[in-house]
C-alpha cells in the first residue's frame, strides 16, 4: 500500500507534482520604493492634519490614514497580495474577532448607566448632570464641598508619587476614598486580627502596595500656590478599626509589593 | 529514516517529517500568520482599553496627549517604516539567494530598530524626569508644573492616560527588542550563507513579525500622539 | 500489516534515558509527558476540592480549615483544574499523541515548538507552585478586580503563571492548526478526518484566537496591581466591568477549549464501540466549528449581574441560546449512532455513555443559566457550580478518562483489567452524580457558592455531596492502580484491539513505532466504515 506512493510528493494531503511553495513571489525593488514613498506621504499627511483643528473628525481621519498605511504594508511588504489565500483569511479572521471583541464591549459600555463605584452612585442620573468622570472635576469646581481634617475636595485631589523612603514596613495600607465629595486618605492595617485582608465596608479601597505616603497634598491643578500651601498639611492617620492592632507583617504582604 | 517520498529537490535544512520542502515552507509561513493573528488579538486588548478610556475621559485624554512630542513620534514612524522597507528588501534578497545583500539589509533594519529604541529612550527619560510615571507613580505636582511650562493643563486623571501610554508603547518596545534579537539571528544565518532559492522561510517569517511590529506602531502613533 | 513489524522497537523503547524524554521531539512522548503532568495536577486539584468538601460537612465554618484557607483552597482548585488540567488535558496530552497518527503524518508540523510548549507549560506550573508557597491566592480563578488589586495574596505569580500557560496553549493550538492543514496523508480529505481531529482543530482555532486576549488581560492586571494605571481599578479611575469583558472574551471560548475535545473523544468512543458508522458526520464536524465561532459572542452571560447593561444582557442571553443548537446536533447524532448499533459495554464505552448522560444534564442546565431572568436568581449559587462541574467534569474529564481507556492499548500496547475498569466506572458515575446533583438542588434553594459556612437545613445535602466526593476519590484511585498495574502485567494487545477503522489503529503497531508509520499511509476508507466490517465479518 505504501509502495505505490513511494515516489510521489504530497502537499496538504494531496499528491502534487511540484515541491516548491506555490506562492513564491519576488517583487521588483521599484515596487518596494514606491510603497515606501506612499507610506512617507501618508505619514506626512496625518502629521500635518494633526495641526489642523478637525475636532471630532480627527479620530476617523487619523484611523483611515493609518488603515491605508497598514493596507500598504500588508499587501506589499508582507506579500499578502500574492500569498496563499488562506493566510489572507487568517489575518482577516483575526481582524474579524477583534471587531467582535470591540463591538460587544463598546456596545455594553455605551448602553449601560455608568456606575461610579467610588461613590456608589449612578452618575449619569445624578442631579449634577455629570455624564462621565472626566467632567466630574468641572462640576465639582463650581460647587466645591467644604472638607475638613486635611481631606481634599474631589476637584483638587491628587495622587502624589509614591516615595519608597516613606514606606513603613508594609504593615499598613494607605486607603484613599471619597466621602461627600471629599477625598480622604487614611492608614489601615493590612490584615485584621484574624489575618483577613481589610475591606472598608463595601467601599472599594485604593491600596498603595506597601508604600505609605506621608501626606496627601491639596493640589489645585490650576495654581501652583495652592499646591505649596497645602502640601505642608500632615496626613490624617485614621484610628485603627475597632482598636485592633495589626499582627505584625503578614506573610501575604510580600506579594502585594 | 525511512526511504519514503524522497523530494526531488532538497536543502540542508529540510526536516524529515515533511514530505516536501514546499510543505515545510508553507507550514512555516502559515504558522507565522497564525502567530501574527495572536499578536493582533493581543494588541487589540490594549487598543480597546485605549478607546474605553478615551470614551470615559475624553477631556483628560485630549489634555494629556498634548504632552507627548509629535515630532519624536513622527521621526520614529519614519524610522520604523524605513526599517520595514529594508526588511522587505532583505526578504527579497533571500528569495534570490543573495545572502550578502540580505545581510546588509538586515543590518540596516537592526540599525533602524536601535534608532527607534533610542528615540523612545529619550522620550521616556524626558517624561520620567518631570514626574510623568505610569499609574500610581505619576507625580502630579511635578507633572502639572511640567505641563504648565509647555502651556498645557491637565483635566481629570492624566495618570490613566500615561499609564496606558507606557503600557502600550512599552509592550510595543518589548516587541521591537525581540525583533532585534530575531533579526540578528537571521543576520548570522545570512552571513553563513544559509539562504537560497527554495529556502528562505526564516527571513520571510522574521520579516512578517517585523512588519506586524510596524503595523502596531502605525496605529499607536496617531492614537497616542496625534488625534484630537 | 503492522503486525509484521511487531518485534521492532516502538516509540517507548526507541531511545532510552531521561534526556531522551525531556528533549524528545516525538509528539507521542510529548503527549505522554503532558499526560503525566496533567494527572499530577488533577490529583492536586482533586485534593483541594476534597478539602473544601470535608470542611462543608458541617454548617459551621472552621471545624477543619479557616475561612482564609477555604478561600485559597477553592481558588487553587479552580485555577489548577482550569489552567493546568482541563485545558491541556485532551488537546495537549491525548491530542498530541493522536493528531499526527490520525492524520497519517510523521509528526506535528513544528516538533520543536511542541516541545517548547511542553516546557512553557512546566514553567507556568512552576509559577503556580510558587504561588502555593508564597501566600497562595484567594481571588477565585477569575482574578476579578478590584479585589485582585487589593488582596495581599500572591496574585502576580499566579496571573503570570496563567499568562505563561496561555502561551503554551497558543503554541499547541497553532501547531495543531498547521498540522491539520499541511500534514494530512494522501487521501485524507477534510471529510475523511476522524471527528476527533475536527474537534482538536476547532479547539486549536479557539486557542489561537482567544488566548492572546487572556495574555493581555493578565498583563494589564499585573500592571494594574504593580503600577496602578487605572484601567480596571475603580479607585484609580478604571472600570472593573471592563476587566470582566476582557477576561470572559477569553474565558468563555476557553470553556469550549475544554469541552470540544471531549466531544471529539465522545464521537470516537460511540462510533467504535457501537460498531456503527457515525450518524451525521458532517453535522458533527461542522457543529464543532460552529461552536468555536459562536463561543466568541456569548461571553456576556457571565456578567448578567455584574453591572453590564440590560440591553447587552439581553443580546448575550439570546446568543447564548444559539450555542445550544450545534451542541444539540452533536448529542442527537451520538444517540442516533447508538440506535441499532452493536453496543459493547466495555470500559471506554461506559464512559462514553456516562458522558452522554452527565453532559446532557450539564448542557441543559447551561440553558437555564443563559436565560437572563433565571440567572439573576441562580447567579453565584451552587447551581452554577453544579452546572459547570457537570460540563467540565461530567463532560471533559469523563471523556478524557474514557479516551485514556480507549487509547491506552495504543499508547502502551497493553490492556487493563476490564473488571476493575467497570467497577471504577460505577464508583465514578455514582460518586459524580451524588456530589454534584445535590448541588443543583442546593443552589436552587439559594446556597451561595464559595461560602465557608451555611444554614443548617442544607447540611444533609452537603454531606451527600461530600460523600460523593470521596466515592470519586475511590474510583480514581482504582483507575490509577489498575492502569499502572497493566503497564507491567497487562495482556499484550495487537495493533487494533477494538477493531477500529481510523489510521492510528489500522496502519501502525501498538505501541506505534518511533516515526508512526512504515512508509506513507494512504487513506482510502472513511474512518467510521463499520457496516462493511459487520457484513463481511472481517476481523484482524
Amino acid at each position: 500500500m505504501a509502495d505505490k506512493n513511494e515516489n510521489k510528493l504530497f502537499y496538504g494531503g494531496k499528491a502534487v507534482d511540484d515541491f516548491v511553495e506555490n506562492h513564491e513571489h519576488i517583487s521588483p525593488i521599484s515596487m518596494y520604493l514606491k510603497v515606501l514613498a506612499g507610506l512617507f506621504v501618508l505619514t506626512a499627511l496625518t502629521y500635518a492634519v494633526s495641526y489642523a483643528d478637525l475636532g471630532p473628525a480627527s479620530l476617523p481621519v487619523a484611523m483611515i490614514v493609518a488603515a491605508m498605511k497598514a493596507t500598504l504594508v500588508c499587501a506589499f511588504f508582507m506579500h499578502l497580495l500574492h500569498d496563499d489565500k488562506f493566510n489572507v483569511f487568517i489575518f482577516v479572521a483575526s481582524l474579524l474577532f477583534v471587531a467582535i471583541f470591540f463591538t460587544f464591549t463598546i456596545f455594553d459600555m455605551n448602553s449601560r448607566d455608568r456606575l461610579v463605584e467610588i461613590q456608589a452612585t449612578d452618575v449619569r442620573r445624578s442631579d449634577g448632570g455629570w455624564d462621565d468622570m472626566g467632567r466630574m472635576s468641572e462640576s465639582l469646581a463650581k460647587n466645591k464641598p467644604s472638607c475638613t481634617d486635611g481631606s481634599v475636595p474631589m476637584c483638587e485631589q491628587a495622587f502624589p508619587a509614591c516615595n519608597p523612603e516613606d514606606a513603613h514596613g508594609g504593615e499598613h495600607f494607605l486607603v484613599r476614598r471619597i466621602e461627600n465629595g471629599c477625598f480622604v486618605s487614611e492608614m489601615v492595617p493590612k490584615v485584621d486580627a484574624k489575618g483577613k485582608p481589610v475591606v472598608q465596608d463595601g467601599v472599594p479601597v485604593m491600596v498603595d502596595a506597601g508604600c505609605v505616603l506621608p501626606s496627601l497634598s491639596c493640589v489645585n491643578p490650576h495654581t501652583a500656590e495652592g499646591h505649596k500651601a497645602a502640601s505642608a498639611k500632615p496626613a490624617k492617620a485614621a484610628p485603627e478599626p475597632e482598636g485592633k492592632a495589626p499582627e505584625g507583617k503578614a506573610p501575604e504582604g510580600k506579594a502585594a509589593q | 529514516m525511512g526511504n519514503h517520498a524522497k523530494p526531488a529537490k532538497d536543502h540542508a535544512f529540510f526536516q524529515h517529517h515533511f514530505n516536501t520542502v514546499g510543505q515545510q515552507a508553507g507550514a512555516a509561513k502559515m504558522g507565522m500568520w497564525l502567530f501574527l493573528a495572536t499578536e493582533v488579538l493581543m494588541f487589540s486588548g490594549l487598543f480597546l482599553a485605549y478607546f474605553i478610556v478615551r470614551a470615559l475621559y475624553p477631556e483628560m485624554v485630549l489634555s494629556s496627549h498634548e504632552l507627548l512630542d509629535k515630532t519624536m513620534g513622527g521621526i520614529n514612524t519614519v524610522v520604523l517604516l524605513t526599517s520595514s522597507f529594508t526588511m522587505a528588501m532583505a526578504v527579497r534578497y533571500a528569495q534570490l539567494g543573495d545572502n550578502k545583500r540580505c545581510a546588509t539589509q538586515l543590518l540596516l533594519t537592526m540599525a533602524c530598530a536601535f534608532i527607534f529604541m533610542g528615540v523612545k529612550y529619550v522620550e521616556y527619560t524626558g517624561k520620567f524626569s518631570h514626574g510623568v510615571f505610569p499609574g500610581a507613580f505619576f507625580n502630579y505636582d511635578e507633572a502639572i508644573q511640567y505641563a504648565h511650562s509647555h502651556g498645557h493643563s491637565f483635566r481629570g486623571l492624566p495618570h490613566v492616560f500615561f499609564g496606558l501610554y507606557f503600557v502600550m508603547t512599552g509592550l510595543h518596545g518589548i516587541h521591537v527588542l525581540v525583533g532585534i534579537g530575531v533579526i540578528f539571528w537571521v543576520y548570522l544565518r545570512a552571513k553563513k550563507g544559509h539562504f537560497k532559492d527554495g529556502y528562505y522561510a526564516p527571513v520571510e517569517n522574521v520579516g512578517l513579525y517585523w512588519h506586524i511590529v510596524d503595523l502596531v506602531w502605525i496605529f499607536l502613533f496617531p492614537l497616542l500622539y496625534l488625534v484630537k | 500489516m503492522a503486525d509484521a513489524h511487531s518485534n521492532e522497537s516502538n516509540y517507548l523503547t526507541a531511545t532510552r534515558g531521561l534526556k531522551s524524554w525531556l528533549f524528545t521531539l516525538d509528539h507521542k512522548r510529548i503527549g505522554l509527558m503532558y499526560l503525566v503532568g496533567v494527572l499530577v495536577f488533577f490529583l492536586a486539584g482533586g485534593l483541594f476540592a476534597l478539602t473544601l468538601r470535608t470542611e462543608l460537612l458541617t454548617p459551621e465554618g472552621g471545624d477543619f480549615i479557616s475561612a482564609t484557607t477555604y478561600n485559597k483552597m477553592f481558588t487553587l482548585h479552580g485555577a489548577v483544574m482550569v489552567f493546568l488540567v482541563i485545558i491541556p488535558s485532551v488537546p495537549a496530552a491525548l491530542g498530541n499523541f493522536l493528531l499526527p497518527l490520525m492524520l497519517g503524518a510523521k509528526d506535528v508540523a513544528f516538533p520543536r515548538l511542541n516541545l517548547l510548549s511542553f516546557w512553557v507549560y512546566t514553567l507556568g506550573s512552576m509559577f503556580f507552585l510558587y504561588t502555593l508557597a508564597a501566600g497562595q491566592l484567594d481571588t477565585g480563578w477569575t482574578f476579578y478586580t478590584p479585589y485582585s488589586n487589593t488582596t495581599g495574596t500572591a496574585v502576580i505569580s499566579a496571573t503570570f503563571g496563567a499568562f505563561i500557560l496561555g502561551f503554551s496553549s497558543i503554541l499547541t493550538g497553532l501547531n495543531f492548526v498547521v498540522t491539520v492543514h499541511k500534514m494530512r496523508a494522501p487521501g485524507m480529505t477534510w471529510n475523511k478526518m476522524p471527528l476527533m481531529v475536527w474537534a482538536l482543530y476547532s479547539t486549536a482555532v479557539i486557542q489561537v484566537l482567544a488566548t492572546p486576549v487572556l495574555a493581555i488581560t493578565l498583563l494589564l492586571l499585573i500592571v494594574e496591581r504593580t503600577l496602578m494605571i487605572g484601567i480596571f481599578d475603580p479607585a484609580m479611575g478604571g472600570d472593573p466591568v471592563l476587566y470582566q469583558h476582557f477576561f470572559w472574551f477569553y474565558s468563555h471560548p476557553a470553556v469550549y477549549i475544554m469541552i470540544l475535545p471531549g466531544f471529539g473523544i465522545e464521537s470516537e468512543l460511540i462510533a467504535v464501540h457501537s460498531r456503527k458508522h457515525i450518524f451525521g458526520y458532517k453535522a458533527i464536524a461542522l457543529s464543532s466549528v460552529a461552536i468555536a465561532i459562536i463561543s466568541f459572542v456569548v461571553w456576556g452571560h457571565h456578567m448578567f449581574v455584574s453591572g453590564q447593561s440590560e440591553l447587552a444582557g439581553i443580546v448575550f442571553s439570546f446568543l447564548t441560546f444559539a450555542v445550544a443548537v450545534p451542541t444539540a446536533i452533536k448529542t442527537f447524532s451520538w444517540v442516533a449512532t447508538l440506535y441499532k448499533g452493536s453496543i459493547e459495554f466495555n470500559t471506554p464505552m461506559l464512559y462514553g455513555l456516562m458522558f452522554l448522560f452527565t453532559f446532557s444534564i450539564g448542557g441543559l442546565t447551561g440553558i437555564f443559566l443563559g436565560a437572563l431572568s433565571v440567572d439573576v436568581h441562580l447567579h453565584d449559587t451552587y447551581f452554577v457550580v453544579a452546572h459547570f462541574h457537570y460540563v467540565m467534569m461530567g463532560g471533559t474529564i469523563i471523556a478524557f478518562v474514557g479516551g485514556i481507556h480507549h487509547w491506552w492499548p495504543k499508547m502502551f500496547g497493553v490492556m487493563y483489567s476490564e473488571r476493575w475498569g467497570k467497577i471504577s466506572a460505577l464508583f465514578i458515575f455514582v460518586g459524580f452524580n451524588m456530589t454534584f446533583f445535590n448541588q443543583f438542588l442546593l443552589g436552587q434553594q439559594g446556597m451561595p457558592r464559595r461560602y465557608w459556612s451555611y444554614v443548617p437545613q442544607f447540611q444533609q445535602q452537603h454531606i451527600l455531596s461530600t460523600v460523593g466526593g470521596y466515592l470519586l476519590l475511590i474510583g480514581f484511585t482504582i483507575i490509577a492502580i489498575y492502569l499502572v498495574h497493566s503497564l507491567r502485567n497487562g495482556k499484550k494487545v495487537g495493533p487494533n484491539p477494538w477493531n477500529a477503522q481510523s489510521l492510528e489503529w489500522t496502519h501502525t503497531a501498538s505501541p506505534p513505532i518511533e516515526h508512526n508509520f512504515h512508509g506513507q499511509p494512504v487513506v482510502e476508507n472513511d474512518p467510521y466504515n463499520y457496516p462493511e466490517i459487520d457484513r463481511t465479518g472481517a476481523s484482524h
